[in-house]
């Protein structure tokens, strides 16, 4: 596809009222974006769609400086590819209603490499924390790539421990140039540097409570494998599920234990056949079916940390639940100034964190 | 004829001397009372006048004229009925002159010639022995306080009767009963009477070792409130400096019981739908607020985020500067304001985080609930803490728990060990060193800078907090009779951090 062609492309991912349905349904008529632009009226209503669409095709909000508007998303360092071109996903390609084209920052996912998605509950407790992140460093350590949506909690977490040891990418329910939610800015700013951030939603568009299903689909469809960390029984994240498996990826669910609230929807999906995850390792095992070649997928060396004995026993009474200093004094016996020595040392070995003031928990890193 | 007699009339917690002169002459008969004053002391002509006929006394058909001088000065309360009624007796020659230069009076006058207390009987004998005066004649009901000031004489009377008497034979009533008990008696709550808690206890002994403010944070039912009651128990006691001074606050607030001078440091704990001008002090006319009354003790504020926020934000200035300025219509008025500043506010709207099996509330309505406190009152909380339920086998532990006695004695030697440091610097504790100080006071090795640095980074510190880090270890190196700050004095003090 030339750059002429492509510019009108833009144009039509801008009109938001019409989706991809009716981009088809357009296509089938006249063939290429350039033919729908210059299009009559009538002409554009024998396509038979809808007549706000058609209304919204000649709105001059989406016509005015629209091309300058194209070229300039080089300078904004903003990329646009379409389903024709090569660069396109190709696990995008396969899936259900796939997305016509794709605007992202930074780079997209290797296509030689694995990769999986890792999502959750946005209010996540500690243990789902814990887990997320210690997932995340696992297996972008071994190599994988690690999609989410860059949400509070579960995916805000995963992708912020994935950078720090691979790839992670994120895919927004907004444009690319705009950081929803505002507090993982700092994360925004990380994953184009050392990743990228994806959307099917032209620059500018804000983040609409519909897009988020939507983008559902091409998080799933970038991924080999889904992992659920926590989520409720209704839970948005049930939704990614779905996608997942209408897209015949893996679905992979962290147990939780009974009467979890935060656990309910995973274990669910556990009873109803979902790959049950108790380590990285189960993720990466079912990965190699996939990528038979790439025998590098190996599990990620553990930090070894020489632990002094008081740590160890201070360590071995922390959960991933946090635990309040009292609790552990309780149990430990040691006097509260040594204890909170203890517990400063532990945390600069990455092996405990500090959830609110005075409690403690597990960051699963150890483990 | 002209006479004069002597009063005092409140203004802030001291008390100004007021002549009242009066003046009985020809003319037409009447009753004129001058010198700026307030509607009830206004009304005190009709009183002084029913109550002089009633003792049986009949005033001359005479020009009667009575000023309070200073006339500038504004006068308000119920306290200056008896030197009028004095003073106007002398001026018609019933009372002899010569007497009236020594003494002053303080009362209300009651219909039927009885004398009712008043407030702020403490300064106003401040007042007279400043003044060179002798005697002091007060009703019996206030006979106590103005007894605990030394070098006057202090003379209780019922009624106006008793006060000629007095007067004309120098006969001093008798007293019904000794009532010099004080408040020594009242038990404070104790630290023995709670069960577990370490740390908190422990920073409740640093934070009032070192004069540090102090702010909790837990789920409703973990004994916040229980806690803080127990402060004034572990501090040092009143100097006698200190105890006149508060006395003098809660004479003037009417708030003075049993008569003797204050013993125990007060605590406060203002509800949470408290205003601005009940906090600070004063109505249309200056009056201690909740910040003075809490002077040399702890001020108490459970539910932090609840108050209103200008209510909180007056804090600012009784916490640097140790005193308040009330600023009102009628009148300006300085007063001490100088307390332990304890707050308690849950983790977040329901109170349950960080246990995500209990708590819903979201990211965002955690951090706009603990965000409705100001950055600038945060800023002069040095530490901070959580607090978390007891647990059931602390409960039925049986195990004794240390008696604030025993931590009590601990806070004293660390106490003397910080005015020994800072002797001629003016000032008592760690929490009130300056940045500039603490290089001198504070200077940490290699070992400590190191572990300051790593906390500095890894809980991307403020500057101001940096410094409140070392200013809490100062202190717990002194409790621990340590010269220097060791590394186990920091890390503590790290774990007392600004989490909010």
């Amino acid at each position: 596809m030339d750059e002429k062609e492509k510019q009108y492309w833009y144009w039509l991912a801008k009109v938001e009222e019409v989706g991809g349905s009716a981009r088809k349904k357009l296509f089938e008529v006249f063939g290429s974006a350039k033919e729908v632009f210059a299009a009559k009226e009538s002409a554009l209503r024998r396509a038979a769609i809808s007549e706000k669409a058609v209304r919204a095709l000649f709105s001059p909000r989406y016509r005015e400086g629209v091309f300058e508007e194209f070229h300039k998303l080089q300078e904004r360092h903003i990329y646009f590819v379409t389903k024709d071109e090569a660069a396109f996903p190709k696990r995008l390609k396969t899936i259900p209603d796939a997305p016509d084209f794709l605007f992202y920052r930074g780079e997209l996912p290797s296509e030689e490499k694995p990769s999986v998605a890792i999502v959750g509950a946005r209010e996540c407790s500690s243990y789902g924390r814990g887990i997320a992140q210690m997932l995340a460093e696992e297996l972008a350590g071994a190599g994988v790539q690690i999609i989410s949506g860059m949400a509070r909690g579960v995916d805000g977490h995963a992708q912020r421990a994935a950078l720090n040891f691979g790839k992670s990418f994120a895919v927004l329910g907004c444009g690319v140039d705009l950081c929803y939610p505002m507090e993982n800015f700092s994360l925004f700013e990380e994953l184009i540097k050392k990743g990228g951030i994806m959307s099917e939603y032209a620059p500018g568009s804000p983040s609409t409570a519909w897009h988020f299903p939507m983008r559902n689909r091409i998080l799933s469809g970038l991924a080999d494998g889904l992992v659920v960390v926590e989520a409720r029984k209704k839970s948005g994240t049930l939704i990614t599920v779905e996608c997942a498996l209408d897209q015949g990826r893996d679905v992979f669910a962290v147990p939780g234990r009974i009467g979890e609230p935060l656990s309910e929807g995973c274990n669910e999906l556990i009873r109803q056949g979902a790959c049950m995850v108790m380590g990285s390792g189960d993720i990466l095992f079912e990965l190699l079916r996939h990528y038979p070649e790439s025998q590098n997928l190996k599990k990620l060396e553990k930090n070894k940390f020489l632990l002094e004995d008081t740590e160890k026993i201070v360590y071995a009474y922390l959960r991933l639940e946090p635990r309040h200093i009292e609790e552990i004094l309780f149990s430990v016996e040691f006097p509260l100034p040594e204890l909170m020595k203890i517990l400063f040392s532990l945390e600069a070995k990455g092996l405990i964190y500090s959830p609110a003031g005075n409690y403690y928990a597990r960051t699963g890193r150890g483990s | 004829m002209f006479s004069k007699t002597y009063a005092a009339a409140i203004h802030g917690i001291d008390a100004l001397l007021v002549q009242v002169e009066a003046d009985v002459n020809g003319g037409l008969p009447g009753f004129e009372l001058v010198g700026f004053l307030a509607s009830e002391l206004r009304e005190a002509k009709e009183r002084v006048r029913v109550a002089i006929s009633n003792t049986g006394i009949t005033l001359p058909p005479k020009k009667i004229t009575v000023n309070l001088s200073p006339a500038d000065v504004r006068k308000e309360g119920t306290a200056f009925d008896l030197a009028i009624a004095i003073a106007i007796l002398t001026a018609s020659g019933q009372l002899p002159e010569k007497s009236m230069e020594q003494i002053m009076f303080a009362g209300e006058l009651s219909l039927d010639g009885g004398l009712n207390p008043v407030n702020g009987i403490l300064p106003m004998a401040c007042c007279a022995r400043e003044n060179g005066i002798k005697v002091l004649v007060v009703p019996t009901k206030n006979h106590a306080e103005a007894a605990l000031v030394e070098g006057i004489c202090a003379v209780g009377c019922k009624s106006l009767t008793e006060v000629l008497r007095f007067l004309l034979s120098g006969e001093i009533p008798k007293k019904d009963e000794e009532i010099f008990v004080g408040n020594e008696g009242e038990k404070l709550p104790d630290f023995a009477e709670i069960c577990g808690q370490k740390a908190a206890k422990r920073a409740i002994e640093i934070a009032v070792c070192g004069g540090h403010n102090l702010l909790f944070m837990g789920s409703p039912g973990a004994g916040k409130t229980m806690l803080a009651k127990c402060i004034p128990s572990i501090m040092p006691e009143l100097t006698k400096e200190e105890s006149l001074q508060l006395s003098k606050i809660y004479s003037v607030s009417g708030r003075m019981t049993g008569g003797g001078l204050m013993k125990n440091r007060p605590f406060l704990a203002p509800h949470h739908s408290i205003t601005a001008s009940a906090m600070a002090g004063g109505g249309k006319h200056p009056k201690p607020g909740e910040v003075s009354l809490a002077t040399y003790g702890v001020l108490f504020l459970d539910e932090l985020p609840e108050f209103e926020r200008r209510t909180v934000e007056l804090l600012r200035q009784p916490l640097e500067e140790r005193e308040i300025t009330v600023n009102r219509v009628a009148d300006c008025c300085d007063y001490p304001a100088s307390f332990m500043f304890v707050a308690a506010m849950n983790p977040c709207p329901c109170g349950a985080y960080p246990d995500r099996r209990k708590c819903r509330c979201s990211e965002i309505q955690i951090r706009r609930y603990q965000g409705k406190i100001s950055r600038a009152l945060l800023d002069r909380i040095d530490l901070f803490l959580q607090v978390a339920p007891v647990r059931y086998e602390e409960l039925t532990k049986n195990k004794k728990e240390e008696a604030s006695a025993v931590i009590r004695a601990r806070v004293i030697r660390a106490r003397q060990r910080q005015e020994k440091r800072y002797a001629g610097l003016g000032i008592m504790t760690n929490a009130e060193l300056s940045a500039g100080d603490l290089a001198h006071f504070c200077a940490l090795d290699a070992a400590g800078e190191e572990i300051l640095k790593e906390a500095f980074f890894r809980y991307s510190l403020s500057a101001r907090a940096y410094h409140r880090i070392i200013k809490v270890a100062r202190t717990i190196a002194d409790m621990d009779g340590a010269e220097a700050i060791g590394e186990e004095h920091l890390y503590e003090a790290i774990g007392y951090r600004n989490f909010v």
